[in-house]
């Protein structure tokens, strides 16, 4: 074929592809196994090759089943991994958590946010008023054990 | 693979699981290895994602397999592949800043689809496949006959008639 008619087929088929009906359905894993196998009567291997023509990567997966390549060597992590999905937990009983108390409704939750810093505010208020209170008091009971001629502005040194 | 070890299996029997990993694990990182060649990804978390699809909800996936109908090793390296694909997928980068796209490629002049109506069945599906081959693979018809277990000529011939097909359609839509 030459190239100019290759091209001409292949503009054809880019108008098709464009426009085709939707007819494929994807097939399962085994249907795709089967039709690997030749195992597929001419119906249904029709509508595995619909779902091919589609998705070639359908396709890819079909070859590389076919082929069977040999086994890649297997990590001590990977084995240890997948072995573990299944025995480790047999028989475990699963416990659930206890249910979420029902929330206050919102409005009390605000009037209670607000309360509790109102009664924060009181508290602190109060403890300061007790300790700028206590802190006089100390201040006092030192300015009275002081001897007053300290306090005494006029000069005694003269004479 | 037996119905019997089958049953077991999905039985949730732990060493028939342990047997199962044992003569299967590396069949399951061959088709993983294959089908991300040359993706960044680590394919030792997509082969346990292979491993949990597979007995994950009661073993429904491996429910879902007849051994008198296909062979394990065929089935599970469509099914490694198929997870493979999909977790490629999930970490391809779903978007492209717009500052970093080529100016061409964005969308500048309003584009008309052609609305053209093709029946079903115009073409049959080894037909499309085919051309799908031929026009997307760009396979060579040598290839692709050894892939349909079919000769030379018979690709050619499944070609011909579906281009005729083809050519009718479109001059009359014309």
């Amino acid at each position: 074929m030459t190239d100019s008619a290759h091209d001409a087929d292949r503009a054809l088929y880019e108008r098709w592809r464009k426009n085709r009906p939707a007819e494929a359905v994807t097939p399962d894993a085994l249907a795709l196994a089967r039709y690997a196998e030749f195992g597929l009567d001419e119906d249904e291997a029709d509508a595995v090759e619909l779902a091919l023509a589609t998705d070639l990567a359908l396709f890819d997966d079909v070859i590389a089943a076919r082929r069977r390549s040999d086994p890649d060597a297997v990590p001590e992590a990977v084995m240890a991994r997948a072995l573990a999905l299944v025995g480790e937990h047999q028989g475990a009983s699963i416990v659930a958590f206890p249910g979420r108390r029902r929330s206050w409704p919102a409005r009390y939750r605000s009037a209670m946010t607000w309360g509790a810093l109102a009664a924060c505010l009181v508290a602190v208020s109060v403890m300061g008023f007790g300790l700028g209170v206590d802190a006089q008091q100390a201040i006092d009971d030192t300015a009275s054990a002081v001897p007053v001629d300290l306090l005494d502005g006029s000069d005694s040194s003269s004479g | 693979m037996e119905r019997e070890d089958l049953d077991r299996l999905i039985g949730g029997d732990q060493t028939a699981w342990g047997e199962f990993v044992a003569r299967f694990a590396g069949l399951i990182v061959a088709a993983v290895n294959r089908a991300a060649v040359g993706q960044p990804v680590e394919t030792a978390d997509i082969v346990q994602d292979v491993f949990v699809r597979l007995c994950k909800d009661g073993y429904r996936l491996l429910r879902q397999f007849d051994p008198d109908r296909a062979s394990m090793s065929t089935w599970l390296t469509i099914v490694a592949r198929s997870v493979a694909q999909d977790a490629l997928r999930r970490r391809r980068a779903p978007t492209q800043s717009i500052d970093d796209t080529a100016e061409e490629h964005l969308a500048v002049e309003p584009v008309i689809p052609e609305r053209i109506k093709i029946p079903p069945g115009l073409l049959s599906p080894r037909q499309q496949l085919v051309l799908s081959l031929i026009y997307e693979r760009e396979m060579e018809v040598a290839e692709i006959a050894a892939a349909l277990s079919v000769d030379a000529q018979t690709v050619r011939s499944t070609h011909h008639k579906a281009m005729l097909k083809l050519r009718a359609h479109f001059k009359e839509d014309d």
